[in-house]
């Protein structure tokens, strides 16, 4: 799936180069019309888990923890990575805003800013990759509860199967709401960095 | 500001219609397609918008390794954060108890 992905952003890119730059301003509407509908779509494949609100009982706390925990800490070290890079404060906490979600933070970029929305593409997709590496070791070294934060929004999705199989089904439960309020965050807390009213 | 609320809406509305069966039943089986379908248009739109921007082609290499260091410090700090979050609340219910 993350080939296929990244590959339908080469293959935009190659088009792209032969594209005149007169058309940059209907991707902008391409942009907002596609993410509406996307949005929408995500919401229902949200709700069709009929389960959500036993999931959020069983979680307790830590239903609102893990997800707080993972927010501050991706926001404060995109923030402290981009003070090393020199980057604007709201720049760098819109890509740690991203919470792994690649496909959706750099696509709420683009309007924004071409080159950011790279670079929220790449440091999610890198994320990614890492968590996958990272999850099993976070889970033996230092806890099943931590083991969730690398992934961020994926963790109820992409990066779910990898927590399930190295913590327990409590850990797996809380791994999927977490990733489901994370989900939710993204489209509210990249947009509050960048776009000011 | 506005695209925010409009988000938000939309994704709450999306999953009210669906948690209470108000969506049509070929849609509802159909909604991972439906989806991706979306989704690669945006990729692809992205992937134009990039290759229309002499500016972010000249500057891939180092976008690439500022990205590394994003990636680093977000998960690094997700995981001291969701320590530090859940042993203050493991300390906290312990003062409770006690």
């Amino acid at each position: 799936m993350t080939l296929k992905i990244i590959l339908a952003v080469i293959i935009g890119t190659v088009v792209g180069l032969f594209v005149p730059e007169s058309y940059y301003g209907v991707t902008d509407h391409m942009l907002s019309i596609g993410l509406s509908l996307l949005l929408f779509f995500v919401g229902m494949d949200i709700g069709k888990n009929k389960n959500v609100l036993k999931d959020i009982k069983k979680s307790g706390a830590m239903f609102f923890i893990v997800p707080l925990g993972v927010v501050a800490g991706s926001l404060i070290g995109a923030i402290l990575a981009g003070f090393l890079l020199s980057d604007p404060v709201n720049e760098s906490g819109a890509i740690g805003a991203g919470l792994g979600w690649y496909t959706l933070s750099s696509i709420i970029i683009a309007p924004y800013s071409s080159e950011l929305s790279v670079l929220a593409f790449l440091t999610n997709v890198i994320r990614e990759i890492i968590a996958i590496a990272a999850i099993p070791l976070v889970a033996k070294y230092i806890g099943f509860v931590e083991a969730i934060a690398p992934s961020g929004a994926t963790a109820m999705d992409t990066t779910l199967p990898i927590v399930s199989k190295n913590t327990n089904a409590e850990t797996a439960i809380l791994s999927f709401s977490t990733g489901l309020i994370l989900t939710m965050i993204v489209p509210v807390l990249v947009p509050l960095f960048l776009f000011r009213p | 500001m506005s695209s925010i609320l409009l988000y938000l809406i939309l994704l709450l509305a999306g999953g009210f219609l669906s948690y209470k069966g108000l969506v049509p039943k070929k849609l509802y089986h159909r909604l991972d397609v439906v989806q991706m379908i979306c989704l690669f248009a945006l990729l692809f739109t992205m992937g134009l918008r990039i290759g229309m921007d002499d500016a972010v082609i000249g500057a891939f290499a180092e976008i690439g390794m500022h990205a590394t260091l994003y990636a680093v410090f977000t998960v690094a700090g997700s995981i001291i954060f969701v320590y530090m979050f859940r042993k203050g609340w493991m300390r906290m219910r312990g003062g409770k108890k006690a």
